[in-house]
């Protein structure tokens, strides 16, 4: 029980002050109509955190990845702003849809010529809630704290706004300004939001409980409370489920938070009775999943894990399920987890299919570089189909300058080939994967 | 040197038979401020060919396209099906939330799957390097089709967009448009990825809406717009060897941002 408590306590915490402040503003991005807003801050933040690792090598909770994804949110909050008053034939969530689509693609054009590429998508989508810190929390309460206070203290201008934006045109309010300060507020929430959560559970903290919330009232009092308590609700649900079952914790906390909103708009829509049948039939089937699931394995607070880097995190978090999986295909005639080099390599042989043999190259890989590198080696003198290639390629991790639309045997690759094998030195003795 | 040229001529037909129809639906999504519409389709059917993967069907295969279109078949009932009478829930927001779901479905298929991490990453990006004349031929057909059915029930589908005299049986036409989409999507996914998939229907029609009202028009100068950025990103993704579809994207959202530039320098009359 202790452990639970010490396990899920802290991402926990840190799921309620996000739904605290990303609830309140949902509901403003709810009445201005602008949903996409949060996905394309976010994406766009992400950007300036990947940008900021790819230009200083900086890892993922540096001030400098902070500054540099500040400064893209706030270019954007200025963007959005002027497109609002200056653009009229298209709207403005047609705007914000463009720039998310730009947005994503610089992202992955940036992820697309560095190495290690997935593991950032990865992780900017799903996020790494469980391994929230300390400084984590007291960074989210310190800044949502003063974001709050701003939203509270100028609230009568937000809502103005949101809810007639001609009007306020028309009543000679800036709106220009005020919707910087918005969208630049809104910004900051995300820039440390995403950071912590990924982009699915922000963008579902922000939008779930809103509209739920806007399903039954209509009173700003009672709609926030009934955000918070959907929002809280939701993240621990989430977060029990995500631990016992092996999940990522965001998408779980997301997926939760969208079954809350498909039980209330049944509620509100058809009959109360039959939402409460489906809702009874829901919590049953959750509590015996959770009873009746395997414990939780391989994943401990205690592990260094707590404060290394976003990227580490992703990694073990990836290689977790396959670990934990002894699939069938991995391991074919034995139930064993396979964990020495020395084992991988012997099981690579044994292998035909080249994509349990790309996936036997990448256990390696984490397991014993040197070992690794020898079998993605091996692998890619065969030229395993381009998918499959790309994934060993990335695996390495290295700015090798591998051309993988050439086969192996092009010259560009071989001396790729030849600069791996100098690195690890795999022609000097012992051979690396005894 | 001729490899190249069948890579361009390939890859060339498809983007200009892709961009007609994608243009078109996409002043309908922009009219109507149903953005995300899109990105649930192409989430919808990566989550098909991700389950499709599960269950050791392979990626590209008819099977998986099948699972894909299953998928794509349940977006369009949702969207058809869910539109708030609330006001103060606006329609985009439950696509919000069903784009979100989508996602959510296709990273927690991906926690289960071995290698998961590096399909969903696929998915998201695509690979149009592997287009093929049979892939063109099949998508032209299919195009050709779906443009006579637009054509013939342009009228019914234009009221829907410009909510003037409004369909009897709107959620069918509904339907049958988000279907539209769908079917374009469960093509255009596995190759394009579902990034460039969305990026080929909004940017061009976003270009065209700046510019005029009018349909037919909207879709010439979309068209050609478009097609103008997908060569010049294409010819840079080639001969510099930059990832495909985020090239392509940021060379037609830099026609994107000449439009902003162009249409808040000259305002309309």
């Amino acid at each position: 029980m202790l452990h639970f408590v010490e396990l899920l306590g802290l991402p926990f915490l840190v799921c309620v002050a996000m739904t605290a402040v990303l609830g309140y503003l949902g509901i403003h991005v709810l009445s201005r109509e602008i949903v996409f807003v949060d996905i394309a801050l976010a994406q766009i933040v992400a950007v300036g955190a990947i940008g900021a690792h790819l230009a200083f090598g900086v890892e993922g909770h540096s001030l400098l990845t902070y500054v540099a994804s500040l400064a893209l949110a706030l270019g954007a909050a200025a963007f959005y702003a002027l497109a609002r008053r200056k653009v009229l034939q298209i709207s403005q969530e047609a705007v914000i849809g463009v720039s998310y689509a730009i947005a994503a693609a610089t992202a992955l054009f940036l992820i697309g010529i560095a190495p290690g590429g997935h593991v950032h998508t990865q992780h900017m989508l799903a996020g790494s809630i469980l391994w929230a810190s300390w400084t984590d929390l007291l960074l989210c309460v310190v800044v949502f704290g003063a974001v709050g206070i701003c939203f509270s203290v100028l609230r009568h201008p937000f809502q103005r706004i949101s809810r007639d934006y001609d009007g306020a045109v028309r009543d000679g309010m800036k709106v220009v300004a005020w919707d910087f300060l918005f969208y630049a507020l809104l910004g900051v929430v995300i820039t440390f939001a995403v950071r912590i959560g990924g982009v699915v559970v922000v963008f579902a903290f922000l939008i779930i409980p809103a509209t739920v919330s806007a399903l039954f009232t209509g009173h700003v009092g009672k709609r926030l409370l009934i955000t918070w308590g959907a929002g809280t609700l939701g993240a621990l649900l989430g977060l029990l489920f995500a631990h016992r079952l092996d999940f990522s914790v965001g998408p779980a906390v997301a997926l939760f938070l969208g079954v809350e909103l498909a039980l209330a708009g049944l509620w509100r829509r058809s009959s109360p009775s039959l939402a409460g049948a489906v809702a009874v039939v829901v919590s049953v089937g959750y509590v015996a999943l959770l009873v009746a699931a395997p414990s939780p394995h391989g994943v401990s607070r205690s592990a260094p894990g707590v404060s290394a880097p976003p990227p580490t995190d992703v990694a073990t978090a990836e290689t977790a399920p396959a670990a934990s999986d002894p699939s069938a295909e991995l391991l074919p005639g034995s139930n064993e987890r396979v964990t020495t080099a020395s084992e991988l390599a012997a099981l690579f042989e044994r292998t035909p299919d080249p994509e349990t043999r790309r996936d036997i190259v990448l256990r390696a890989l984490d397991v014993e570089p040197r070992c690794g590198a020898q079998l993605a080696l091996r692998y890619l003198q065969g030229d395993p189909p381009l998918f499959f290639r790309q994934g060993v390629i990335d695996g390495l991790g290295e700015p090798l300058d591998w051309d993988v639309m050439q086969p192996f045997a092009a010259s560009v690759n071989a001396e790729a080939a030849e600069r791996l094998r100098e690195k690890h030195r795999l022609d000097a003795l012992p051979p690396p994967c005894q | 040197m001729s490899e190249s040229i069948h890579f361009f001529a390939v890859q060339i037909t498809l983007l200009a038979i892709v961009l007609v129809l994608h243009t078109y639906l996409g002043l309908h999504v922009i009219r109507r401020t149903l953005i995300f519409s899109d990105l649930v389709l192409d989430q919808l059917a990566a989550f098909g060919a991700l389950v499709g993967i599960g269950l050791a069907i392979r990626y590209g295969s008819p099977g998986s396209y099948l699972m894909s279109l299953a998928a794509v078949l349940l977006g369009a009932l949702l969207l058809a099906v869910l539109n708030p009478r609330n006001p103060m829930i606006p329609r985009e927001a439950i696509i919000g939330v069903l784009y979100a779901m989508a996602l959510v479905a296709s990273l927690l298929m991906g926690d289960k799957l071995s290698g998961g991490g590096a399909y969903v990453t696929k998915t998201l990006a695509g690979s149009m390097l592997w287009v093929s004349w049979p892939i063109v031929g099949v998508t032209a057909a299919v195009y050709v089709v779906l443009l006579i059915f637009h054509f013939v029930y342009r009228r019914q589908f234009i009221a829907l967009a410009e909510g003037t005299g409004r369909p009897r049986q709107e959620k069918l036409w509904d339907f049958l448009f988000f279907t539209t989409q769908g079917v374009i999507t469960v093509l255009i996914v596995p190759v394009a990825g579902v990034l460039l998939a969305y990026a080929f229907l909004m940017i061009p029609a976003a270009i065209a809406a700046m510019f005029t009202k009018r349909w037919g028009l909207g879709v010439l100068v979309g068209w050609g717009l478009g097609l103008a950025a997908c060569l010049i990103g294409l010819s840079l993704s080639y001969f510099h060897d930059l990832p495909y579809g985020p090239t392509l994207i940021l060379s037609l959202g830099a026609f994107f941002a000449a439009a902003l530039v162009v249409r808040v320098a000259v305002p309309q009359s």
